[in-house]
């Protein structure tokens, strides 16, 4: 009867595994009459699974449940968001006027066509996402690492559920989040392409040398004009998309999937300790702060430990990145390995930002769709200004930290026998 | 950069195991019940060695009665040198595994 068992179990899983890897499981199977009865199950289990594992199958496998997940998570943002914007009982819409469709519930006609919008916006949204994760390139396939498909798979279930919630506060709180036109949508992000392009592209033309002066090493007048103009370009042009952005919340959204992607990606060169460190104290710091809020009805309005916990983050960030960049085991040039500690240190920083607040934003925006009796219609605009600023803060601490790191981890001392945290440095 | 141990503990243990008899086709039961290791452990050992030519593998080449083909292995010629100066380096681990050797001969009678 075991026999048979397993026998049918081989003889299917066999049949599953690529080509190039099948006659390693079926030696498994081949094997399995000679264990004692004892042994045999957990023998062929324990050789499959791995040759499996070898072979790819359970990357697979998850890929394709992360579609399916997607395509489930489309289905329902459409069939909500298609209807139009609905209110809740004892709620009333934010524009007006609404028809009663019944049973207290009310749809806005003038809504109805920008959530059509909307909700085609969103499942491109969703589609886009397995594409990229797979296409090679800035953004794909995903690293080797487990700490960098830890990071991609959270990170995108994070997105989509935060679409979800967003499509249904929409439904329920009667949101406005089509507040934007396309139009607006679409110049915002023509310039913001220009400016991405036309900022490096310059600097690399007209200021050549722009790196040596950022070493200290001595210019001329003219060239620190070209750097100070340059320098406005940038952080004016930036403060001025950023402000744009933040009525965006497609543009937000896509740009936290652009930057997930890239550091997972197997061409990136951020180290799995640093993704580790940054997701981890990113999530901690998320649900602290969400403890926090909890049960506030005002924005980010709790308990009196609120203005604590965000002093804490910033020091988490602060801390995280540090120990991202003293974590390094560079090459013996002291600049390469400095500019190293550097761009892990930031990472991490942002990382850490990042997480909390796409933790923050779905976790307090979530309570309001479960719990929307208790709360009265309001912008969300508050909690995505969190999404906004907390990676860009991250970075920006994380940027002093990694400096303050980085003189620390001058000397490259081997810590242990296991792999080095980064494993190739310029 | 520091760079981590070409081979892990089990590898070498199946090394060893292998180098032992390196004339002789073995199989994957064989080389559990030599080594200790488990299916799960051993076969992705045995595949990233064959995959970096230190192992050919072949099957058995006549039908046996009542029980299916075995898939067999032996070291390589490149896969015998490596494999015996991975032994002298790790002398340790080699005087474990021929330990062990000696210990599952006695217990359990070895197939001819």
């Amino acid at each position: 009867m075991v026999n048979r068992a397993i026998t049918t179990l081989a003889r299917c899983s066999v049949r599953v595994v690529p080509a190039e890897r099948r006659e390693w499981a079926e030696a498994v199977w081949a094997e399995a009459g000679e264990v004692p009865d004892g042994g045999r199950l957990s023998w062929v289990v324990g050789g499959l699974w791995r040759v499996a594992r070898e072979a790819g199958i359970v990357r697979r496998i998850g890929y394709w449940l992360g579609v399916a997940a997607l395509a489930v998570g489309a289905a329902d943002v459409v069939s909500l968001v298609w209807r139009g914007a609905s209110v809740a009982p004892g709620f009333r819409s934010i524009s007006s006027p609404t028809t009663s469709l019944g049973a207290g519930v009310y749809v806005d006609p003038h809504t109805t066509g920008e959530f059509r919008s909307l909700a085609i916006a969103t499942v491109l949204l969703l589609v886009a996402l397995p594409w990229v994760a797979r296409r090679r390139g800035a953004f794909g396939p995903v690293s080797d690492s487990s700490a960098a498909r830890a990071v991609r798979v959270g990170g995108c279930a994070g997105i989509c559920v935060l679409v979800l919630i967003l499509a249904r506060l929409a439904q329920t709180l009667g949101e406005d989040l089509a507040a934007v036109p396309w139009s607006k949508n679409a110049v915002l992000l023509g310039v913001t392409i220009t400016y991405l392009m036309v900022i490096p592209l310059t600097a690399r033309r007209w200021s050549p040398r722009l790196l040596t002066m950022l070493r200290g090493e001595p210019t001329t007048l003219r060239e620190e004009i070209r750097y100070l103009v340059l320098g406005f370009l940038a952080v004016g042009g930036g403060l001025v998309l950023f402000f744009g952005l933040l009525l965006s919340v497609w543009c937000l959204i896509t740009a936290y999937a652009a930057g997930i992607f890239a550091v997972t990606a197997r061409r990136s060169r951020i180290a799995p300790t640093t993704l580790l460190y940054g997701a981890g104290a990113g999530v901690a710091g998320g649900l602290m702060v969400y403890a926090a809020t909890w049960p506030g009805r005002g924005f980010l309005d709790g308990n009196p430990l609120l203005p604590l916990a965000i002093v804490v983050l910033p020091a988490m960030m602060l801390g995280t990145s540090a120990a991202a960049a003293r974590r390094l085991l560079g090459p013996n040039d002291p600049e390469a390995l400095r500019r190293e500690c550097w761009r892990q240190g930031v990472v991490a920083g942002a990382l850490t930002g990042g997480v909390a607040a796409l933790l923050i934003t779905t976790l307090i925006l979530g309570t309001m769709v479960i719990l929307h009796r208790q709360f009265p219609a309001r912008t969300t605009e508050g909690y995505l200004s969190v999404a906004i600023f907390s990676p860009l803060i991250g970075m920006l601490i994380g940027s002093v930290a990694a400096w303050w790191g980085a003189d620390a981890v001058h000397r490259p001392t081997p810590r242990s026998e296991g792999p080095p945290s980064v494993l190739s440095v310029d | 950069m520091v760079r981590g141990r070409e081979f892990s503990k089990q590898t070498i243990l199946v090394l060893a195991a292998l180098c032992s008899r390196p004339r002789t086709w073995r199989h994957g039961y064989d080389l559990a019940r030599e080594t200790g290791l488990k299916s799960g452990t051993l076969y992705p050992i045995l595949i990233r060695l064959a995959d970096r030519g230190l192992l050919e593998s072949c099957w058995e080449d006549e039908q046996p009665v009542g029980r299916p083909r075995r898939h067999r292995y032996r070291l390589t010629s490149v896969g015998l040198v490596r494999g015996r100066e991975v032994l002298i380096q790790a002398p340790a681990l080699a005087r474990a595994a021929t330990k062990r050797r000696r210990t599952v001969g006695r217990i359990v009678p070895r197939e001819a």
